[in-house]
């Protein structure tokens, strides 16, 4: 069996949030909603550098769910809405959230997941995106599904191939000749919140 | 990492103005349509999905090729779409809000007529018949009152499809009208000084961005790729990791500056002085290239001291039909008078006499010009110090292969275009260009094609008048006189532009231009700040509703727009309004009903097409056609001779034209002018004395949310981007008594704008800024185009927008 995953080389990536666009409108992602976000590394102001001009920084880092090896926010929900695939995804059925909250309390990593407090509203009067494209409704926890419904067909989870500086890499980490594998082989690389112990699947390449 | 600071979105929208921002969170769903109730236009089964293919037609100075996702006969999403070689392939997130954009709530649907007062935005729905009978009643009436100039004709870089955009039918409408087509000033300095050196007008001077592989150091200067160009950053990036050394120089620490292997900071406006004083260095040094000098530029040609031009062979003897010219040079081996076609060994410096007619070689002028540049003055007023200035002008001059990397920072002031000619001679003398690695980027247009424009523009006989530029047409509007003479401008037609927010120093259009235009049409997509301002708006069509042709900017690729859904509301194709509008007007027989299509075959109608196999129906069939046949990479100079006289570098220039003439005052320039030299930024420098009063430079950011002011509308993007914001530095933010937050004015005797603050140690303390492209009602008060300046150098006829002086305060209401 597989185990999913991805790599984002922080050394390459500019920022841009198209990968963040590509996941909201091909996942037909309701107003506000962000499965996908850009940090900007030291700040809370986007775009802002950290330091003294002329050595200030600039440094970006995408962030979505970790699909971790143990989920707190899977053990955390009472409905078994959230759940662990076999080949690692972390899934959201949003038709047995009952929106309690409570993985989202106990999801270290914020801004991942995020509760449609409202009926989801949508720019366009029609819903874009893929033909299958998940479900949104309210009072539901919603977040990055790693483009299940993709990877399913064999394909790779929309923000991947977008990425106009290729810094964004997903594939099987059991597989040790993935292009994944190779490059957490040769690059050093960190996760978040690695001391919690969730094993996060998202691996910051550096 | 503490869990706050993931939280951006949110940070990001407490910039909203309060009640906005209330409003956008607490909507609901009013417009969502129940599965199952969507109509069904497309031909398609439904649920299933057809991809057409999309050329982007932003003027970003990228051209993605995108796949459009049409289910039921509605464009769901957009995929990048990979071109043969695919380090071209790419998108960035504003390619991909297309379908956003084409259903976009506020789109224009319907034509209308204003009901209010200018600017009010009351509008009265009227329909296709009324609007065209009027607009062409109108149009006859000022013809008749005023004359055939009376007509202006407006449009801008909006749309790169060759029908109906910007290049497109809009022009036969000009050309029919006997209009006055405006002059557009948009960056075209930096391009108008590189033609002095190496030929090729305003566009022609990049290379194919694939090139900065074989460089070994590429200068990215004034120019911040990584948010502006990214798809040119990610092959700058790709040469990065093999080895080529990326040095940054830039007034901002940039997106691009943080990528960069070195970051040179620099006082703002003082490149050219900067580019001076390296060239000194070079030649003090010896770090010229005189094997490259004498093959490959006009360095050992020799120059007449009566009368300042070249000694060509035609000075003494006429020359035969067909015969080309040449040039004399000075043979060093032979000791004597030679011509440049037939020397080997030409001396590069000296004085000769030439049948009794004294003459210096072009390089020996140049080189007596650069070493008038002081370093201790370039170190002061560029802020680089003199070591530093040497160790850019060693590594410049001697890594191998040393490419610039540069759009139109530099050229947003008035010396921008003396900055082009200086680059160019900088690269000449050091061998670094007309050979692979080297050279000038940032802007590659195909010039290895041309359209059959002639075909598509030329119809009854009349041209329009396209010598006022956008910099004089608030004065000429103003005046209504052009060389001493009447010239009476009372009626506009506006596609594909948003001039009101694009040109310059935005109050001059209710000074001037507005109070003396009788009738204003404006065909758009949104309500951009023309459109607020017009009489009558049109809707015209979005990019995916037209078959469409695009020749490609920063790839080498002809594209091929595939209709993929039919225009949308009321929406007509902007060739389809100027159709009608002809037709009304009675110039139906110059206006034939082709179709798109028909008119994409006329575009390449011309014999070139056919021999390269570029023919309509490859394209039809492939879609994305390699159209730059002629060197893979292309290099300028290397690929084909330079563009000029003497086919090489024209170091010295014997006769330097300004852009365009309106009657400006041109005194002297032109002999001044045949070298660059440093000329100060008109408004913001240090020696100015309104810089007392305006201490901060006023530099506008590229944002990588909208292309100019295209995008300024889409709910997708302002939820990242929600509003304007003014950028400075710590220290001049705190000497303000500024913080992080606090709505403040940016503020001239031009005009203002008002914003929220950002404090970032990213600005250069000396310098604000304001991203382009916000629209006036986006604004608290003001707008980010009204402190900049339509004073323009008078060869270059350009907008000089970062040469303006401002200051920042805290904003105490009012408008
Ligand atoms: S698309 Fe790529 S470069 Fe842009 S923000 Fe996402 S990961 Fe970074
Ligand atoms: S706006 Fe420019 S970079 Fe973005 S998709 Fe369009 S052409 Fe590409």
């Amino acid at each position: 069996m597989a185990k999913y995953g991805m790599a984002i080389d922080l050394k390459a990536c500019i920022g841009c949030h198209t990968c963040s666009v590509a996941c909201k409108t091909a996942n037909n992602l309701p107003k506000d909603m962000w499965w996908l976000r850009i940090k900007t590394e030291g700040t809370d102001v986007m775009d802002n550098s950290t330091g003294v001009y002329p050595n200030a920084e600039l440094k970006y880092m995408p962030i979505n769910c970790m699909h971790c090896d143990n989920a707190p926010c899977v053990a955390a929900c009472p409905t078994g809405a959230t759940a662990k695939r076999e080949d690692g995804i972390v899934t959201m059925n949003a038709d047995m959230c009952i929106g309690c909250g409570a993985c989202v309390s106990a999801c270290p990593y914020e801004g991942v997941r995020t509760l449609n407090t409202e009926e989801p509203a949508y720019d366009v009067e029609f819903a874009l995106g893929a033909a299958d494209a998940p479900k949104h409704k309210a009072n539901t926890v919603e977040k990055c599904t790693l483009c299940a419904n993709r990877v399913d067909k064999g394909e790779k989870p929309y923000c991947i191939d977008v990425c106009p500086a290729r810094c964004r890499v997903f594939g099987d980490l059991d597989d040790p000749e993935s292009e994944i594998s190779k490059l957490l082989r040769e690059r050093q690389y960190t996760r978040l919140a690695e001391d919690k112990g969730t094993g996060p699947n998202i691996f910051y390449l550096i | 990492m503490s869990k706050d600071v993931f939280n951006l979105t949110m940070n990001r929208r407490q910039f909203l103005k309060g009640s906005a921002a209330a409003a956008a969170m607490l909507t609901a769903a009013p417009g969502v349509i129940a599965e199952g109730t969507l109509e069904t236009a497309g031909a398609e089964p439904a649920g299933e999905e057809k991809l057409y293919n999309s050329p982007c037609r932003s003027n970003c100075f990228q051209s993605c090729t995108l796949n459009a996702h049409v289910r039921d006969g509605k464009v769901t999403m957009m995929t990048p779409k990979a071109y043969p070689n695919g380090d071209y392939t790419g998108c960035c997130l504003k390619g991909l809000t297309i379908p956003q954009r084409t259903y976009s709530a506020t789109r224009i649907k319907y034509p209308m007529k204003r009901a209010g007062e200018r600017g009010e935005d009351k509008w009265e729905r009227i329909t296709w018949d009324e609007a065209i009978k009027t607009i062409a009643e109108k149009f006859m009436e000022t013809q008749k009152t005023y004359g055939d100039q009376a007509i202006v004709v407006d449009s801008g870089s909006g749309n790169y499809g060759l029908v109906h955009g910007v290049q497109g039918m809009v022009n036969r409408f000009a050309y029919a009208l006997g209009a006055t087509k405006i002059n557009v000033c948009y960056d075209q300095a930096f391009g108008y000084g590189t033609d002095r050196a190496i030929g090729g007008s305003v566009w022609l001077h990049g290379n194919e961005p694939v090139d900065y592989y074989n460089s070994k150091v590429v200068f990215i200067w004034g120019s911040n790729p990584v948010h502006a160009q990214p798809q040119s950053w990610r092959i700058l990036a790709k040469a990065q990791s093999m080895g080529v050394k990326l040095v940054c120089i830039d007034p901002i620490k940039s997106a691009t500056a943080s990528k960069c292997d070195e970051f040179v900071p620099i006082q703002p406006g003082t490149d050219l002085l900067l580019t001076m004083a390296m060239m000194r260095v070079m030649i003090e040094n010896g770090w010229i290239d005189e094997a490259s000098m004498k093959a490959r530029s006009t360095s050992p040609m020799l120059v007449r001291r009566d009368n300042g031009l070249y000694l060509k062979k035609s000075d003494f003897t006429a020359l035969a039909e067909g015969e080309e010219e040449d040039f004399y040079v000075w043979d060093a081996d032979a000791n004597a008078a030679a011509f440049s076609s037939a020397c080997a060994n030409p001396a590069l410096e000296g004085v000769y006499t030439v049948e009794g007619v004294e003459c210096e070689t072009a390089y020996a002028l140049l080189k007596a010009r650069v070493m008038e540049t002081d370093l201790d003055y370039a170190a002061e007023k560029t802020g680089i110090a003199k070591e530093k200035i040497v160790e850019l002008a060693d590594l410049y001059a001697r890594s191998g292969a040393t490419g610039v990397y540069a759009n139109y920072g530099i050229d947003h002031y008035q010396n921008g275009h003396l900055w082009g000619f200086a680059l160019a001679c900088m690269a000449s003398i050091s061998g670094n260009i007309g050979r692979k690695g080297c050279g000038l980027s940032g802007l590659f247009v195909n010039s290895s094609i041309t359209f059959d424009y002639a075909s598509m523009y030329v119809s009854n006989g009349k041209v329009p008048n396209g010598v006022i530029p956008q910099t004089a047409i608030g004065q000429v509007f103003r005046e209504q006189q052009l060389f001493g003479k009447p010239y009476p401008i009372r009626a506009m037609y506006t596609s594909c532009s948003n001039s009101m927010s694009n040109f310059a120093q935005q109050n001059q259009w209710f000074d001037d231009i507005l109070p003396n235009l009788d009738f204003w049409v404006v065909a758009d997509v949104e309500m951009t700040d023309c459109c607020r301002y017009a009489d009558i708006v049109l809707p015209a069509a979005f990019w995916l509703e037209v078959d469409d042709l695009r020749s490609n900017y920063n790839n080498p690729y002809l594209t091929y727009q595939e209709k993929a859904i039919d225009p949308l509301y009321e929406s007509k194709p902007d060739g389809e309004i100027v159709r009608l509008i002809a037709h009304a007007m009675g110039l139906g027989e110059f206006f034939p009903e082709k179709s798109d299509k028909e008119w994409m075959q006329v575009l390449m109608g011309l014999p070139l097409f056919g021999q390269l196999g570029l023919t309509f129906d490859r394209l039809m069939e492939e879609k994305i056609l390699r159209s730059v046949w002629n060197g893979d990479p292309f290099v300028r100079g290397e690929t084909a001779p330079f563009p000029t006289p003497q086919g090489r570098v024209r170091i010295y220039n014997e006769n330097p034209l300004p852009r365009t003439n309106w009657g400006q005052d041109l005194t002297g320039l032109a002999e001044k002018e045949r070298m660059p030299y440093f000329k100060a930024p008109n408004e913001a420098w240090s020696e100015n004395p309104l810089f007392e009063k305006y201490p901060l430079v006023y530099i506008q950011d590229h944002s990588r949310f909208r292309s100019h002011s295209q995008w300024f509308n889409v709910p997708v993007l302002r939820e990242l981007d929600p509003e304007p914001y003014i950028r400075m530095n710590p220290d001049d933010a705190a000497a303000r008594g500024l913080v992080e937050g606090d709505i403040a004015e940016m503020y001239n005797d031009r005009g203002h704008a008002v914003a929220r603050l950002r404090i970032d140690p990213a600005v250069r303390p000396g310098v604000a800024t304001m991203p382009k492209g916000w629209q006036r009602e986006q604004f608290i008060a003001g707008c980010y185009q009204e402190m900049t300046n339509t004073s323009s150098d008078p060869m270059a006829c350009n907008f000089a927008y970062f040469d303006a002086l401002v200051d920042v305060r805290k904003y105490e209401g009012g408008n």
